[in-house]
């Protein structure tokens, strides 16, 4: 609460000096116009503002005095209207000091009026706002250096070569700052730099690529640098220590410099030049640059990062392609190869299958080479140059009674007999074709078997041959009893009937030359026994050459049976006929019973067999004995060989000779049937005989399609079959 | 004196007819005969001929062996044999030698 006392002061005091006292006292211009627009007073503020007195501008307008050029026109018209008595609202425009110099000044009017609401006063108020307005430039180029600034962040984070970004720094804070210079400088190692990107306008020096040692710089500003504190050089020329003093080469005048930092290290500075004249750096400059550089800085990580992501991508590029390369290189060789190898495969395979079907040839040869080697009747050996045995067939190991095994590697000595007088010659063949490479045989060796036997051998040693150079030889031998036997037999055989040749032959010449001599001429019952003799010893004769002949004509399958009705009884009477004489001398009983039956057969051979046999009963009978012929019919089931004769419902006509002499050794009883077999060799030369005969009768009864065997008891006697199968006629089916 | 007595020992009976009838005749000799070697040995020792011609092809005892047989026995010693054969090898020969035969080519003699 106020004290009344004070207002009523208040009231006293309040007087025209109060009113000028308080408007001096405000900022504010007032200005009072009359109704002409006039000044009619003005307090202290516009007085200061304008630099004018009072005295100096009433009483004129004061578009006259304070409005520029271009606003006049509309003040006036605000003027105008306002001496219109219209309200205007606020307005805003230049006055020009006495200096010169431009105020914005916000007019507010107030109208005045008389009373005949006619404009009478126009008090004018007004805010010096020049500042404000200065403020709001600032402030505006600030929000477009903000948003400036985030653009170019976003354009130099959007261009990630480092050298775009760089290029689109200077450009942009060239543009911003509206420098003469823009440029960035990057330090190396030595703290030289090298001017990576610049802008100039034209007429100012270009210092793209320039390198720069300043040792002035590295002392006194480096670690200024490097925590992140730049310089602002408004004046180069007054600048007492110049951190690039060297750019006044450049015409440089003022320098901004800005470092750029990359975490703890001074990458590089960015640097602004005002090459015209000197150049008051606004701190919002200094701040923009700042924020810059450290966009600047994040970028240049950024991209170096990028680039060194490019670079490594471009290195995993490169080697990609040099592994693409190689892959394709390899691929390639790999393919080659596979086709080299394919090849190469299939010609394995159809080698292989060369080789399995040379092989499989070689088996089967080797197989059939073995077949014949096992086949073969001889033995057959392969000795190696030691003479010992490396291979042996199958005929060697039955005929030396070893095992295969038991020989292989043995000498072969060891099968070679080892008679003391016999075995070096034995041997003799053998090493001689390993010596000298030719062939060499042996007869009449002595082999010797397993089990102590020996058996008489022919060998014969031929060398093996291998590239011109002995290997080894082969020894083939057979076993030569049996032919030593045969031939044995063909000797005593050639004795038994040289024998029985010069035997008749003795008698017949010893008759006649006695005959001959004419000492018997007074002798002629001895003359006539001579003869006799002669002519029975040519009988013998005679039937010795031909029992010969015919042996020989059986044995080449070449004796001749001239078929045709023959009768048993009248063969049997022949056969009696003949034998009767021999059996007479030798005392022996000749019985017959006959059959009057007829059988298709060659007689003469028919006889022949029957006084064959008759002949060896009675050889082998014993004085006084008795010598049966018999015949009789019988069917074929009665034969002892029933299943080896061709006809089997024929009935058979047999005709037996039974004996009562020493009879016939039950082991003998197929063997006599055989050539050159006597029973008992002694025997058959008590008579004539040379061990054909049954040989022959065989062969004979055979041609007949019959057959002859003999039952024999020692010492009781022999009875000789024959049976012959009665065709009646040339049977349809062939009998022989 | 009383002619030769002579023993031919043959198995062959018409050689026997011959030899005794040419001895006979020829030579003048009496001629016994035999069948066999075991019977020329007991006619031998009982006869006691002057000779015996002997052949050696007999079955039995062969010529050879009735030699030694003759050789053998005392009483027949001494009477010479004369072997006959048509039959001479040289292995037979090489035996008829060890036994002390002499052997020798029965030519034609033309008498």
């Amino acid at each position: 609460m106020l004290d009344p006392a004070e207002i009523k002061r208040f009231h006293l005091d309040w007087g025209p000096d109060f009113v000028e006292t308080v408007l001096d006292s405000i900022d504010s211009l007032v200005v009072v116009l009359n109704a002409d627009g006039r000044i009619l007073a003005c307090n202290r503020a516009c007085e200061t503002l304008t630099g004018y007195r009072l005295g100096e501008i009433q009483g004129h307008s004061p578009w006259e005095l304070f409005v520029p050029p271009e606003e006049q026109v509309s003040v006036k018209a605000i003027l105008q209207a306002l001496q219109q008595g219209q309200q205007l609202p606020s307005s805003e425009n230049h006055w020009v000091t006495r200096d010169g110099e431009l105020r914005l000044i916000a007019w507010s009017n107030t109208l005045l009026f008389d009373d005949r609401n006619r404009v009478k006063y126009i008090v004018g108020t007004g805010i010096d706002v020049t500042a404000r307005q200065q403020a709001e430039a600032v402030l505006r180029q600030q929000v477009a250096f903000e948003q400036l600034l985030g653009a170019t962040a976003r354009q130099i984070y959007n261009s990630l070569s480092l050298q775009a970004t760089l290029n689109t720094a200077v450009t942009e804070v060239r543009q911003l700052l509206k420098t003469d210079r823009a440029l960035i400088l990057r330090f190396k190692p030595n703290w030289a730099g090298v001017v990576v990107e610049s802008l100039a306008s034209p007429q100012w020096p270009a210092t793209l690529g320039l390198q720069i040692r300043d040792p002035q710089l590295q002392t006194q500003f480096l670690a200024q640098y490097q925590e992140g504190q730049g310089s602002a050089i408004s004046n180069i020329a007054q600048a007492a220590d110049c951190p690039m003093s060297w750019l006044t080469h450049f015409q440089a005048k003022a320098a901004l410099i800005t470092p750029i930092l990359q975490g703890e290290i001074l990458w590089g500075l960015l640097i602004v030049h005002q090459c015209a004249e000197p150049r008051e750096w606004q701190s919002f400059e200094i701040t923009f640059l700042d924020q810059l550089s450290t966009q600047l800085a994040i970028a240049i990580q950024q991209s170096e990062l990028y680039d060194q992501l490019q670079q490594e991508l471009n290195q995993r590029k490169r080697v990609e392609q040099v592994l693409q390369v190689a892959k394709d290189e390899l691929e390639e060789r790999v393919a080659e190869r596979t086709a080299e190898l394919k090849h190469l495969n299939e010609q394995l395979q159809r080698e292989l299958n060369e080789r399995q079907q040379a092989e499989a040839n070689l088996e089967r040869l080797s197989r059939q080479n073995e077949l014949i080697l096992n086949s073969m009747g001889e033995g057959l050996c392969r000795l190696n140059l030691n003479a010992e045995i490396m291979f042996v067939n199958q005929a060697a190991t039955q005929l030396l009674g070893y095992p295969v095994d038991a020989l292989v590697g043995k000498p072969i000595s060891l099968v070679i007999s080892d008679e003391p007088d016999t075995a070096p010659a034995a041997l003799t063949p053998v090493y001689a074709s390993l010596e000298d490479g030719s062939i060499h045989q042996a007869n009449n060796m002595r082999f010797l078997r397993r089990d102590g036997d020996t058996f008489p051998a022919e060998y014969m040693s031929t060398p093996i041959w291998e590239n011109n150079v002995i290997a080894g030889a082969v020894i083939t031998f057979k076993d030569i009893s049996q032919r030593q036997q045969i031939e044995r037999m063909k000797d005593e055989f050639i004795s038994v009937v040289s024998h029985e040749l010069r035997t008749p032959l003795t008698s017949i010449h010893g008759s006649l030359r006695m005959l001959a001599s004419g000492m018997l001429d007074k002798q002629p019952e001895k003359q006539h026994r001579l003869i006799e003799i002669a002519a029975k010893s040519t009988e013998r004769l005679v039937r010795l050459i031909n029992d010969v002949l015919d042996a020989e004509r059986i044995a080449a399958g070449k004796l001749k049976v001239e078929k045709t009705v023959c009768d048993i009884a009248a063969l049997f009477q022949q056969a009696i006929n003949t034998m009767q004489p021999m059996a007479d001398k030798a005392e022996i009983w000749l019985l017959s019973s006959p059959m009057a039956v007829q059988i298709w057969a060659d007689p003469d051979r028919i006889l022949q067999t029957l006084t064959n046999l008759l002949s060896n009963a009675i050889k082998f009978s014993d004085a006084g004995g008795p010598v049966w012929v018999t015949a009789e019919l019988i069917t074929p089931d009665q034969l002892p060989d029933s299943n080896a004769l061709p006809v089997s419902d024929i009935p058979y006509v047999c005709i037996a000779v039974s004996d009562k002499g020493r009879g016939i050794h039950p082991d003998q009883l197929e063997v006599i049937f055989e050539r050159f077999q006597q029973v008992d060799s002694s025997d058959a030369r008590i008579y004539e005989g040379t061990g054909l005969g049954l040989s022959i009768c065989r062969s004979i009864i055979q041609q007949h399609g019959g057959h002859i065997w003999v039952e024999s008891q020692p010492g009781q006697g022999s009875t000789f079959f024959f049976a012959l199968p009665q065709y009646l006629s040339r049977p349809t089916t062939p009998s022989v | 004196m009383a002619p030769k007595q002579i023993l031919i020992i043959d198995n062959e009976p018409y050689i026997q007819e011959v030899a005794q009838i040419s001895l006979e005749t020829v030579a003048g000799w009496a001629v016994i005969t035999a069948d066999s070697g075991a019977a020329g040995i007991a006619t031998a020792e009982k006869m006691q001929p002057d000779g015996i011609l002997l052949d050696v092809m007999m079955p039995d005892m062969d010529g050879v062996a009735t030699f030694q047989a003759l050789q053998a026995n005392p009483s027949t010693q001494a009477i010479p044999v004369i072997l006959l054969t048509a039959k001479v090898q040289a292995a037979d020969r090489q035996r008829y030698e060890d036994l002390g035969i002499i052997v020798t080519r029965l030519a034609h003699k033309s008498r």
